[in-house]
């Protein structure tokens, strides 16, 4: 890297982190404005744990990502093993849904859901929520495990078939385990991409339910207790934490594909 | 697996993708045209004439159009040489640069505009460190403007647009860009034939992935945006939070589909000599 590239670096790294960087510094600051001189508090870390509508959003969005995360994780892998095995037209018009799905903006996908459960006279509420954050996050789950399914070595497969496993046993003994670690990340994603949706939330949960998304925005629209600065450094340590797990996925998965290789020579 | 019936898998996910993406954006159309509750009979044009009846809400989609243009452009200015970089970094420092530029993108979108926010606010630490310089006054700020707007969605699509840059350069070969120096290519010929057209197809991928959300955007103009920074996206959405006229709203939305589909198809269109000049090399 020359001197300038590197400056490019880590200008961007400066622009992508300064607004986190003041959030982090905000929550640790006697003044609630975030106006200087800055003096060391923790009080707004002991104000948070007094806030129950803090609390309480995060508890509901911590349940409804997991929910959502493990649902998006069972029918995502489902799909995914479907769509590695067919080659059929059903196939390539899934994967033009899947895309659309990730295509169209959320806004659009929020209104639209919305409508049809209102035509069900369902209406707002805690399932639509889950259906629809659900069907938003599977195509993550989807792309990642059949990416990791693809890239399995079909000679694992073919060697417990010839030593009499039936297809059925070689795939829970020899495809599933290798594809765990793919099925875990896409969960993880899943949970993290409905952690932070904002926009199916706001149109599909009743008014007045709120997560944690819209309990920041109507924080910030109504005025906002600097406690939410400390809850969002904790939430970034989290997302931090959730990120290495994250990687850690990726670099076993990489190993075992090295080792297959290596076996295959 | 090798069994007939393994399609069964299939069945739950793709009942909620036809159900729940397919079945209601189609519903769209039949909406836009009154088939719904608040709406007096059906098929009735009453939110189509609305729509063209007066150029108010077409220049507010256009205004979206050109700020989702301009805040793609924004971060692929700024990301092209940052992705390029890490490409050419080596194995460790590139884990820990994408690594780094990954983060940003998993914190939620709301939580971002917040930073922002309180990073831009009138007296807050960006503005008091700028008034340390006794140019501006630490009380104006560009919060509450359209300009705010446009940056913070350039801010969020800057994660994407690194990691696809980056993902484009890395196949280019060091070889190519050495035989190109040897062959008397400067610097700036470098760059315009020998990177631009060969990461051109990541990049157009990546400027969809990024321009079709900041198109639809709603929370960002409304936090940051102040009186005059509207989208389309806070139209659309006032139809169904506040004014309960999912009718209309049925059209817009149809109208921001159509728009974005309209000027993905512009750049494509665009972009076309370009690759086909790499093609016939």
């Amino acid at each position: 890297m020359t001197r300038n590239l590197r400056l490019c670096v880590f200008g961007a790294l400066v622009i992508l982190y300064v607004p986190l960087l003041v959030v982090i510094l905000m929550s640790f600051n006697e003044s609630p404005y975030g106006t200087f001189p800055f003096s060391f508090t923790l009080k707004w870390y002991d104000s948070l744990l007094g806030s129950n509508d803090l609390l309480l959003a995060s508890w509901r969005s911590v349940w409804l990502s997991l929910v959502v995360g493990t649902l998006a994780a069972i029918i995502g892998t489902m799909l995914a093993i479907w769509r590695v095995a067919t080659s059929s037209n059903l196939g390539v018009a899934t994967d033009g849904l899947l895309v659309a799905t990730v295509a169209v903006p959320w806004l659009i996908l929020g209104i639209a859901m919305l409508q049809i459960f209102n035509l069900l006279g369902i209406g707002r509420g805690t399932v639509p929520s889950i259906a629809g954050n659900t069907v938003v996050v599977l195509p993550y789950v989807v792309f990642v495990v059949v990416a990791r399914l693809r890239g399995l070595d079909e000679n694992l497969v073919d060697a417990a078939r010839s030593l009499g496993a039936t297809p059925i046993k070689a795939f829970y003994r020899i495809s599933l385990p290798l594809a765990l670690p793919a099925i875990i990340g896409g969960a993880l994603l899943a949970f993290v991409i409905c952690f932070n949706n904002f926009t199916i939330q706001y149109f599909l949960l009743p008014l007045g339910v709120r997560t944690l998304p819209l309990e920041i925005y109507s924080q910030v629209r109504t005025g906002y207790s600097p406690a939410i600065n400390a809850l969002a450094t904790v939430i970034l340590g989290t997302t931090v934490v959730l990120a290495v797990i994250l990687e850690r996925l990726g670099a076993g998965s990489r190993q075992i594909r090295a080792k297959g290789n290596s076996w295959r020579s | 697996m090798n069994n007939k019936r393994r399609w069964v898998l299939a069945v739950p996910g793709l009942a909620i993708l036809a159900s729940l993406v397919a079945v209601p954006v189609l519903l769209q159309v039949v909406t836009s045209m009154g088939l719904d509750e608040t709406s007096p009979r059906f098929p009735d044009w009453a939110a189509w004439n609305r729509f063209f009846g007066s150029s108010l809400y077409a220049r507010v989609l256009f205004k979206s159009l050109w700020t989702g243009a301009l805040a793609t452009l924004i971060a692929i200015v700024i990301a092209w040489p940052v992705g390029w970089a890490i490409s050419r970094a080596s194995r460790t420092a590139q884990k820990w640069l994408l690594g780094m530029v990954v983060l940003p993108y998993l914190v939620s979108t709301v939580l971002l505009i917040y930073g922002v926010f309180v990073l831009l606010a009138g007296n807050g630490p960006f503005m008091s460190l700028l008034a340390l310089t006794h140019l501006v006054n630490a009380e104006s700020s560009i919060l509450y403007t359209h300009s705010a707007t446009i940056l913070m969605l350039a801010y969020e699509a800057l994660p994407v647009m690194i990691l696809v840059i980056y993902a484009s350069s890395e196949n280019i070969d060091q070889v190519i860009l050495e035989s190109a120096r040897s062959l008397g290519a400067g610097r700036f010929k470098r760059f315009t034939k020998v990177i631009v057209p060969l990461t051109l197809p990541g990049l157009l991928a990546g400027s969809v992935l990024v321009y079709v959300p900041s198109v639809g955007s709603f929370v960002e103009s409304q936090i940051l945006g102040g009186p005059n920074g509207i989208m389309i996206g806070n139209v659309i959405a006032d139809q169904i939070k506040r004014i309960n006229d999912p009718v209309f709203a049925a059209a817009l939305s149809l109208m921001l589909l159509a728009g974005v589909l309209m000027s993905i198809f512009l750049i494509g269109m665009l972009v076309r000599p370009l690759r086909a000049s790499e093609t016939s090399r």
